[in-house]
């Protein structure tokens, strides 16, 4: 790699977000025709930056034997995951102030690794193992996915309030219609709980077959399992609730629904997180992938 | 050369007039067809839409233009009208008026609703139709690709077209796709069918709505309007039925007590499910209970809710008027002299091409006559180049005026007077 490109830092792509944000935010007072196209190339760097910084950790940390085996990578991946999206709707989607819904989650997940960086690295154990990988990768998709369907649940209850007080089109603050909203956080939602689901199942099987190779286990009572396993019912719930009662189906029901779910996502992600159970290897290990 | 229009538009005349002198497009294919073996000299555009009908004719040579007169004789020919009945209603711009009318109708600032894109491709389709029949020429070739091109220009420059200002376009475009994200699988439901029944339709149509019927209390109204527009004509008493399926809901009846009551619409709205519904209230008394705008997942909009969108985005088009009348000003002027200069050019080659053969002649008369005295070649010369500057000089102020002058009024004056001045001939 080049040495140009070892010298990007986490502020470098932070950065590039931020102005994003702060450009989309600048809709709502005036308009500049070029402003999409910097927003676009603020992200675009943005993307870059971030990768080849994860790309440079990951090559790092697999010398020395954990690649991506802390909190702060995940949240970096989560956020990457949600830049690229956010970055393909704006492109389909240039007069509409999606960013202003996208970025804050991504700088706060940023935010959020920088404040656990410091936190010990996940064990090695059972580095490559199929399940753990599962486990890892299942959950961090599902984290994604609901965080889209909570921003698009966001738009849309915004976007709801502001057609019920009909208030006038506004050139700097457009939305996504309510129905492409609702297709989105629906189809986000419903994908963030049979990953989850998969994450979960995954992870339980993974410490079936630890126990009977008597080796460190997740005490099947602790807090992360309970709550995960609550997290995983609220959501088949939701989502059996949205298929079959027909008036949840269609409104802002389901949209304050995801927005509960999301929040349950990150009071167990907390649970895991900053609960004594983080420091047990294998639950470090369902929540990350076995250490991909 | 002369470049003139005949027609009326919404400005002047009602739509009952307009509807006479129509022209449906198989119409102005026959009417160009004529027109081309009355006046075979002449280049013909014909435009008709809802809102005007206007007939461009234009020729190298005046003598080959039909008058005025002749083009409304011809018009009320063609529809079985009497003359003198018409004559009245139409104007007739020619020139410079005729070009400018054409370049803002063609940046739609000329249309009822300002700014509407329709009106540039319904002269696109025009100028096709024309060109497909053999009616145009080099003159409405030049004046109609100039007309599509000012359009853009003004579409590019300015912010006119951005922002609507009718309150049916309004409801569908700003509204409307705030709601929905495609069209092609909705069910519209339209009531009343009167004209802003109608004017909302067009746009509807527009965005390829997937079933739009139309109920009305007299069916008649409603099966003539869902004819003309393709879509389904239904009962009155279909009406609670049709709410209940509908996505979007158009109302615009000149009832005076309201439609649909807040009673029926709590039945609709258990129909439903609660499936979100737009409604457009464009009716004046209101067709629906204000009542029923309070009900979860009913966003009811009146006509009194979009017209301050409507006024806001009049103000902000009035500003930007300015600047698209300037830029069709200059795309007129700049038209013109080029159009008179192309005219103009052939017969300035012409003059100095008859100018220089007087020239050769005298040269020759000169040399014959002097023998060896203008045996040495510089001195020849010297002589030949004394002849060209005379010529050149002589001719320089005429042809300057005449570059110069390029009003059609005055312009073809001088030429006409410089072919009389110097003989030139065809």
């Amino acid at each position: 790699m080049a040495e140009w490109l070892t010298r990007i830092s986490l502020s470098c792509f932070a950065l590039s977000y931020l102005i994003a944000l702060l450009l989309e935010i600048s809709r709502l007072f005036y308009r500049v025709s070029v402003r999409s196209v910097v927003i676009f190339t603020m992200m675009l760097a943005g993307i870059f930056a971030h990768i080849i910084y994860l790309w440079d950790k990951f090559q790092s940390d697999f010398s020395g034997g954990t690649p991506l085996a802390r909190w702060y990578d995940w949240c970096l991946v989560i956020s990457l995951a949600l830049a690229i999206t956010y970055t393909i709707v704006a492109l389909q989607r240039v007069r509409h102030s999606v960013g202003i819904f996208f970025l804050p989650v991504i700088l706060g997940l940023i935010l959020f690794a920088v404040s656990i960086e410091d936190r010990q690295p996940f064990s090695a154990q059972e580095r490559g193992d199929v399940w753990g990988m599962t486990h890892g990768i299942s959950l961090l998709a599902g984290t994604v996915s609901m965080a889209i369907a909570f921003t698009t649940g966001l738009m849309y209850l915004v976007q709801a309030s502001r057609l019920k007080r009909k208030l006038p089109p506004q050139a700097g603050f457009r939305l996504p219609s309510l129905e492409w909203l609702q297709v989105c956080n629906r189809r986000s939602l419903f994908l963030a709980t049979g990953l989850i689901m998969i994450g979960l199942f995954s992870g339980i099987i993974m410490n079936m077959l630890f126990e009977n190779e008597l080796k460190d286990i997740v005490p099947w009572d602790d807090m992360v399992v309970i709550s995960s396993s609550v997290l995983l019912l609220w959501l088949i719930v939701v989502s059996v609730f949205e298929m079959l009662y027909r008036p949840a189906r269609q409104g802002r029901k389901i949209a304050y629904l995801t927005i509960a779910s999301f929040l349950f996502l990150i009071m167990v992600l907390c649970f895991v997180i900053f609960g004594q159970h983080a420091e047990a290897p294998i639950v470090a290990i369902m929540w990350s992938g076995g250490g991909v | 050369m002369r470049v003139q229009m005949i027609g009326c538009s919404h400005h002047t005349t009602d739509v009952t007039f307009r509807e006479k002198l129509a022209f449906q497009p198989t119409q102005a294919a026959a009417a160009l067809e004529q027109m081309r073996s009355l006046f075979p000299r002449t280049e013909a555009v014909l435009l008709s839409t809802c809102n005007r009908m206007e007939i461009y004719t234009a020729a190298e040579d005046e003598a080959d233009c039909p008058t005025a007169e002749q083009l409304i004789n011809f018009v009320a020919e063609f529809h079985g009208l009497v003359p003198q009945d018409i004559a009245v209603e139409l104007h007739n711009l020619s020139g410079e008026e005729a070009v400018r009318h054409l370049f803002s109708t063609a940046a739609s600032l000329d249309s009822m609703v300002v700014g509407e894109a329709q009106i540039l491709s319904q002269i696109k389709q025009a100028y096709d139709l024309a060109n497909a029949g053999d009616s145009t020429g080099p003159l409405t070739h030049s004046t109609f690709q100039a007309a599509i091109r000012v359009a853009k220009r003004v579409q590019n420059e300015t912010s006119l077209h951005e922002k609507r200002i009718s309150i049916p376009s309004i409801a569908v475009a700003d509204y409307a796709s705030q709601f929905f994200e495609r069209f092609d699988d909705k069910l519209v439901l339209i009531i009343g069918a009167g004209e802003m029944a109608q004017e909302t339709l067009t746009y509807l149509v527009d965005k390829n709505v997937g079933r739009i019927v139309i109920v009305n209390r007299s069916r008649e109204r409603a099966d003539q309007l869902a004819k003309q527009t393709g879509s389904e004509a239904a009962d009155w008493d279909q009406l609670e039925n049709l709410l209940a399926e509908a996505d979007l809901v158009v109302s615009a009846t000149a009832s005076s007590e309201p439609v649909v009551t807040s009673d029926m619409f709590h039945r609709v709205v258990e129909k439903r499910y609660q499936r979100p519904i737009f409604i457009l209230d464009l009716a004046v008394p209101r067709d629906f209970d204000n009542a029923i705008s309070e009900l979860i997942n009913v966003y009811l909009y009146s006509i009194d809710d979009i017209q301050a969108v409507c006024d806001a985005n009049l103000a902000s088009r009035q500003l930007e008027w300015p600047k698209a009348e300037k830029i069709i000003a200059e795309e007129t002027d700049i038209f013109m002299k080029v159009l008179f200069q192309r005219i103009t050019g052939p017969w300035i080659g012409r003059l100095k091409q008859q100018a220089n053969e007087i020239k050769e002649a005298e040269l020759q008369r000169l040399q014959n006559k002097l023998g060896d005295l203008v045996a040495d070649p510089t001195v020849a010369k010297e002589i030949e180049i004394t002849l060209d500057r005379l010529v050149n000089k002589l001719l320089h102020p005429p042809l300057e005026s005449l570059r110069e002058d390029v009003s059609p009024d005055t312009g073809a004056g001088l030429l006409d007077a410089l072919k009389k001045l110097f003989q030139l001939k065809d």
